[in-house]
């Protein structure tokens, strides 16, 4: 029952073009061998390459055959439970580098180096993929970026966090980035104390400016279908104000890092905690505060417990649904999701059926079982999403099985995504960024798109396809593909490209697409096969087609 | 000559390299505007530069210091700023001491200030902003909106186009090569109807690998007619054809032409490196009366630590703004070439507890050339008072967030008119202009 009757036939027929296919060119090329190699990819339901597309860091053979045996069903139950692979703990060191420390030292301690290779490491082989791709969405939403969090020892610990509360509730993760120190000292929520009256200094406002905006409801009341709430003139309707912020930045006091590990080596393991002095929450302004939609938390509480409240409050909101699922839709399945798919999201998110508010496992599932995500192929204009550069690197070489160090982030740096360094706490792309000359279609990521990305994007494909990126001193074993499973597709052009097509596009490939790379596969000669897949690799990876995901 | 650059683009991609690089220069010569050349150069500051702290009063340090105490943690000593006396606002300020690069061009009148500019819907007093009934940029102090609105001038909702691209659209009647180069990724500023920005990673080669040796004609053949295809999907469509854009003009980015003037190696120095050099290239080869940057330094967001983190912002800023204003002088389009800042907002004069600042309104920017009026200050100063005159805020919790006296409208709009937006243009490229008493501020 893995497949429905009309992915069958599809299937069928998809088989029956392979052969006409590979007759026409037994037509035009009289002395290749009568019989092909089997199809394998070119045989896959449309329907699972995309569902694995959606929700790994991209399809493998044999993946594919996994959820092909086993159905999408359990293939996401498997995910939801699969081990972790976590972040590495590592060492806490001196805020300031010892002047000892240097060349590896440096690189591993005080630059984000093991944090990227560990990424893609996982990206590539790791089992935990669904985890992944949603910590990686949560990564770019909760943002906190190396640029200032510089210490490698300081950032694990978040992105730890990021992997275990993946498939938890909303407000256990709310609750978990606000106390994290790496989110503390990112957007100084650490030491944010209340007024001095002395100085006149004030409360910072950058946590609870940027918590509102970014991490919970967004700008402007939503409805559940995230279309935004209209008053009697046509205008949106501001969600908070300046005095909101203000009132959130008195909440945020009292806060410090856990006593550090040693002098200058302080503590960004655990979470933070209140600076009590003789039994005194010195720091925290336990005055009323004016919270969202009308909640007053009285005078006198602890900062804990002002922070139980807003947590609370924020979480409540009726924006969180929407503002927080339809970005999970654009990570893992389109920019442009119609209002109706976030509308169902949004209920889901409200509650999972088992009354339970916020569960990000159900959100997940629902937007990847969700009908406008399924299907063998969506043909609406602006349905899908550009792969960003880590997907994109990452889905490459997936699709060809290889082997790697894990040592990319210099590519997907050329790319425009510097990985655990976004130039702020705006990601590397806003959700609601608009294509140029695309009617008001979104495509947050193509914001990244610019010519020097195109650019870098087919040299990546170029390197790692023709040449393989060698080990170096930074790089233990470099980055190759194996394409040995293709070269006996290689003297059938029809038949290689559509292995392909099944493998790396779930067979959308138009005609006219794959025309055109077996022209120029063909230009190779047929004894050359590394050189004809390759050929047609390249040409695949490096399109436009392919790095749209559809 | 009606061909257009999209006319041109879909006609080159139909022919083969070979033909490109002919068709290119015969097109030069076909489309090259007459008139003199003229170049915009954009640095954006993001995260929202503390102007209070970059632009000190000397003469009435008092005012400073009242606020900006030793104790609140932001200080700039009085006798570490360097000296400025723009003689329309008759009193002496200094510029923060990571300035001294700027110091020289001031002096040589190279290098202006204006004073208290920001995004404004209409003209508001402070009694007009409490008050309530006058119209305010849409979200107020957020960084994605006020960057927005310093790069659309649109400060009402959101705006699918840019100034920079709007008047781009007007001015750009090249087919050889885009009037707009970002340095810095595709932002707001350069979004257009028609124009299309190129982008370039500075010090890096401009090349398509793998499109030599036996097989790669056939590869990069059907690597463009794969562009071509699919324009029913928008997405596809779109990176096609900013991939065919780069295609078309990696030959001409392939070497940059080299420049005497040393540059900061740093973000900014970098770019403004490129930049330079894609001036030289246009005097040397591309030929485009006007030309348009963007370029971008980030991290001016300082709600914490700002005394170093801005000192080291602030140096790199005038190093690079320098030794760019050197390089213009060794190209010899000095008076042609016209630089100026942007930054999401200034911060608020009150210190917060993290020895930072929070999100304001208005501040205070450069702008720089051999064709600006320098050495004054263009605008009024604000006056330095939390719940003064000049603050949103109100109260002993007043933070001094200086309500803009000078719209972006029209600090852009006067850049625009320099380079040669016609009064009908004007209009339409800055929508809102009208409601702002002059058009013109006058300082280039």
């Amino acid at each position: 029952m893995r497949l429905q009757g009309l992915a069958v036939i599809v299937l069928r027929a998809r088989a029956l073009v392979a052969l006409v296919a590979a007759a026409c060119v037994l037509s035009v090329a009289p002395r290749a061998q009568p019989s092909g190699p089997t199809p394998i990819a070119a045989n896959f339901s449309p329907d699972v390459a995309r569902l694995v597309e959606q929700s790994t860091f991209g399809p493998s053979l044999a993946l594919v055959q996994h959820v092909e045996e086993i159905g999408i069903d359990p293939f996401l139950s498997e995910q939801l439970t699969a081990e972790m692979t976590p972040y590495p703990d590592l060492p806490p060191m001196p805020s300031t580098r010892p002047t000892t420390c240097v060349d590896t030292c440096s690189r591993d301690n005080y630059t984000m180096y093991p944090l990227q290779k560990h990424f893609f490491s996982n990206a590539l082989s790791g089992q935990d993929q669904l985890r992944q791709r949603v910590a990686f969405t949560l990564g770019q939403i909760f943002v906190v970026s190396g640029i200032d969090i510089r210490l490698s020892s300081w950032m694990s610990p978040y992105q730890q966090l990021l992997y275990a509360d993946a498939f938890g509730t909303y407000r256990h993760l709310l609750t978990d980035v606000t106390l994290s120190a790496a989110m503390g000292a990112y957007l100084n929520m650490l030491n944010n104390k209340k007024l001095n009256p002395a100085t006149g200094v004030k409360p910072n406002e950058n946590y609870a400016r940027e918590v509102l905006q970014l991490f919970s409801i967004g700008l402007v009341m939503l409805n559940p279908d995230g279309t935004p709430q209209l008053d009697a003139d046509g205008q949106t309707i501001p969600s908070y104000d300046q005095a909101t912020v203000e009132e959130f930045a008195r909440v945020f006091t009292g806060w410090i890092l856990a006593p550090a590990f040693g002098t200058g080596v302080p503590n960004y393991r655990d979470p933070m905690k209140v600076r009590i002095t003789r039994g005194v929450e010195v720091d925290h302004d336990d005055g009323e505060k004016q919270l969202l939609l009308g909640v007053t938390v009285p005078a006198g509480l602890s900062a804990a417990a002002d922070l139980e409240a807003a947590l609370d409050n924020i979480a409540g909101h009726p924006n969180v649904g929407p503002f927080i699922g339809k970005q999970f839709i654009q990570h893992l399945v389109t920019s442009n999701p119609s209002p109706e798919y976030v509308a169902r999201i949004s209920a889901v998110f409200d509650d999972n059926g088992s009354g339970v508010r916020g569960d990000l496992r159900a959100v997940v599932t629902a937007i990847l079982k969700d009908p406008e995500a399924r299907g063998d192929a969506h043909a609406e204009p602006g349905y899908g999403h550009l792969m960003e550069p880590a997907l994109f690197i990452a889905r490459v070489l997936r699709a060809f099985d290889a082997s790697s160090d894990g040592v990319l982030a210099t590519y997907s740096t050329t790319m425009g995504q510097d990985l655990f360094r976004p130039a702020s706490v705006f990601n590397y792309y806003p959700p609601g960024y608009r294509i140029v000359g695309g009617h008001g279609l979104l495509g947050p990521e193509f914001r990244l798109f610019d010519s020097a990305a195109a650019l870098a994007r087919a040299n990546f494909v170029n390197t790692v396809v023709f040449n393989g990126i060698p080990p170096s001193a930074d790089r233990p074993s470099g980055t190759a593909l194996d394409l040995s499973r293709l070269l006996p597709f290689a003297p059938y052009s029809g038949l290689l490209v559509d292995e392909l097509s099944g493998l790396m596009m779930h067979q959308t490939m138009p005609e006219a697409m794959r025309d055109t790379i077996r022209t120029a596969v063909e230009a190779v000669p047929a004894s050359s096969a590394l050189t004809r897949v390759k050929t047609a690799a390249y040409l695949i990876a490096s399109s436009s087609q392919y790095q749209v995901e559809r | 000559m009606t061909l257009s650059r999209r006319d041109f683009l879909l006609k080159s991609a139909t022919l083969g390299a070979a033909g490109l690089a002919l068709n290119r220069f015969g097109l030069v010569n076909a489309l090259a505007q007459s008139g003199g050349y003229q170049a915009l150069v954009c640095i954006f500051l993001f995260g929202g530069n503390d102007s209070n702290n970059t632009i000190v009063p000397v003469d009435d340090y008092a005012s400073y210091e009242a606020v900006r105490s030793v104790a609140s943690g932001l200080n700039i000593p009085r006798d570490v700023l360097l000296s400025i006396a723009p003689p329309s606002a008759g009193s002496t300020f200094g510029l923060h001491p990571s300035l001294a690069a700027l110091q020289p061009l001031w002096a040589q009148k190279r290098l202006a200030v204006v004073c208290n500019v920001g995004p404004l819907v209409e003209p508001i007093s402070r009694g007009q902003y409490l008050g309530g009934g006058s119209a305010i940029p849409v979200n107020l102090f957020s960084h994605s909106d006020q960057q927005g609105q310093w790069q659309t001038c649109v400060s009402t909702g959101p705006s699918a186009t840019g100034w920079g691209g709007r008047t781009a659209d007007r001015l750009d009647t090249s087919a050889t090569f885009p009037l707009m180069v970002t340095v810095a990724g595709l932002t707001p500023f350069t979004a257009a109807v028609a124009a299309r920005p190129i982008a370039l990673t500075p010090g890096q080669a401009f090349t398509f690998n793998g499109f030599t040796g036996t097989y790669g004609p056939s590869r990069s053949a059907a690597f463009q007619a794969l562009l071509q295809l699919d324009t029913d999907q928008q997405l596809v469509r779109s990176a096609g054809e900013t991939t065919a854009m780069a295609l078309e003009n990696g030959k001409v980015l392939s070497t940059l032409p080299p420049l005497q003037t040393i540059f900061p190696a740093t973000i900014l120095g970098n770019q403004l490196k490129e930049v330079a050099q894609l001036l030289l290239l246009n005097q040397t080869t591309l030929g485009l009366s006007r030309q348009l940057f963007f370029c971008s330094l980030g991290g001016f967001d300082t709600h914490s630590g700002q005394l170093t983190t801005q000192a080291s912002l602030l140096s790199q800023l005038g190093n690079a703004m320098a030794a760019f204003d050197a390089a213009t002088q060794e190209i010899g389009v000095s008076q042609q070439v016209t630089t100026f800042t942007l930054s999401d907002f200034a911060r608020t004069f009150v210190p917060n507890g993290n020895i930072g600042t929070d999100h304001a309104w208005g501040g205070h920017h450069f702008v720089m050339g051999g064709a600006v009026n320098g050495g004054d200050f263009y605008g009024a100063y604000p006056i330095l008072a939390p719940d003064g005159p000049d603050d949103t805020d109100t109260g002993s919790g007043a933070r001094g967030r200086w309500i803009p006296t000078i719209s972006v409208d029209q600090y852009a709009a006067t850049l625009a008119s320099w380079y040669g937006l016609g009064s009908g243009d004007r209009e339409a490229v800055f929508r809102n202009l009208g409601r702002f008493d002059t058009a013109n501020l006058g300082f280039v």
